[in-house]
């Protein structure tokens, strides 16, 4: 490019021109503004606090950044007291559970006995019945008899 | 309605930016000479009785009772006046032409100028003015408000880059508006600069008095318009 040739531009250089600059950056001559301490710098602080007193702290931003470091353990320990609190109720509601086992085998136990007792009663009964039905037979038979003499 | 900014002229400064020139640094003894000693020099050792090494690559000629300066670095030429109202103005940027650019800047064969700037900061202790521009500015939404700094450029086209193929040349004029919470009063920097594209090859391209003479219009005119219609003005 050169500033010394008089060759004009086209209407599609100059609207390129006029746009082109409106998008260009720009750094001023010397720098006026302020300097706000903004985030994203990058400098060195070397001042030095006005005051001695630290910050107070909520006691609820204390508790929130207490707990940021040091959730793991709490994490572990919440974990360890929920074993723990469900071991021992478990325990205790397996011993409950063989309680109840025990009494019921018991029960179970006590049914089948009297079921045998009446097993066995049916069986005297059953006895019975046939030796009354053997005398009765014989018994009809001498009336039979009897009756025909 | 303010009508002559020159009342609330504060500080000028002029800034010659060219293209990293790292042999400035081993003539920096040669150019300080050069600007301190030379016969009839107007930037003499009265005007600039102090020389600050500031950085490897920079030379400050300065002047402690009014903070006056000439910084020199590889890729600057800047002159900083304060309390102008004191001084002839005419004669200090005249001789900036002068003695600097057309002379050291041209006899150290400082080059391949891509932009010259002219700041003029201006402080408008108008309570009124501070008022308006907080209420625009920021409104009334927000309290508290310490400090506010507000910067925003315009670019402008020249006519030359708008009919000659290869030029692509562009005036900017970067505003900086601050108000400081503990005065009532507007700082107001309007820094206006010509970009060249491609760059002048010497210094001796630069059309000085042309420039100086727009900047002084841009702020007498659009500036001065502008601030007058947005700040001064209760609405």
């Amino acid at each position: 490019m050169s500033r010394y040739k008089h060759t004009g531009k086209s209407k599609k250089e100059k609207e390129y021109y006029k746009r082109g600059i409106h998008n260009l950056d720009y750094e001023p001559t010397v720098d006026d503004s302020l300097s706000f301490p903004v985030s994203d710098s990058s400098e060195e602080d070397l001042s030095v606090s006005k005051t001695q007193k630290t910050q107070s702290i909520s006691l609820s931003d204390k508790i929130a950044e207490h707990l940021k470091n040091n959730w793991i353990g709490w994490l572990v320990m919440i974990i360890a007291t929920a074993l723990t609190f469900f071991a021992y109720h478990f325990s205790g509601d397996v011993g409950e559970i063989k309680g109840r086992l025990s009494g019921i085998s018991e029960n179970i136990n006590r049914v089948g006995s009297l079921v045998k007792e009446n097993i066995d009663k049916n069986h005297k009964q059953d006895l019975l019945i046939n030796e009354n039905r053997i005398r009765m037979n014989f018994l009809e038979k001498e009336i039979d008899k009897n009756q025909s003499n | 309605m303010i009508s002559n900014l020159n009342d609330y002229l504060e500080s000028i400064v002029i800034g010659i930016r060219y293209r990293a020139n790292f042999s400035i640094a081993d003539n920096f003894g040669n150019i300080l000479d050069e600007i301190l000693y030379s016969k009839g020099a107007f930037f003499n050792q009265d005007f600039f009785p102090l020389v600050l090494h500031s950085k490897a690559d920079e030379k400050v000629l300065f002047n402690e009772d009014n903070k006056n300066s000439i910084t020199i670095n590889s890729s600057n030429v800047i002159i900083e006046l304060h309390n102008v109202n004191k001084l002839n103005l005419k004669k200090i940027i005249e001789s900036f032409k002068s003695q600097i650019i057309f002379g050291v800047m041209k006899k150290y064969k400082i080059t391949q100028i891509n932009r010259i700037g002219f700041i003029n900061r201006y402080i408008f202790k108008e309570k009124i003015l501070a008022d308006n521009f907080i209420e625009k500015t920021i409104g009334e939404t927000l309290e508290g408000i310490k400090d506010i700094n507000l910067q925003f450029s315009r670019k402008y086209t020249i006519s030359e880059a708008l009919v000659k193929k290869d030029i692509y040349d562009y005036y900017n004029a970067i505003y900086n508006v601050i108000k400081r919470a503990n005065k009532d009063e507007l700082f107001i920097s309007v820094d206006f600069q010509k970009f060249y594209e491609p760059v002048l090859e010497s210094t001796s391209l630069i059309k000085y008095d042309q420039f100086i003479d727009k900047a002084y219009i841009y702020n007498s005119e659009d500036f001065l318009s502008w601030l007058n219609n947005n700040y001064r003005n209760k609405q």
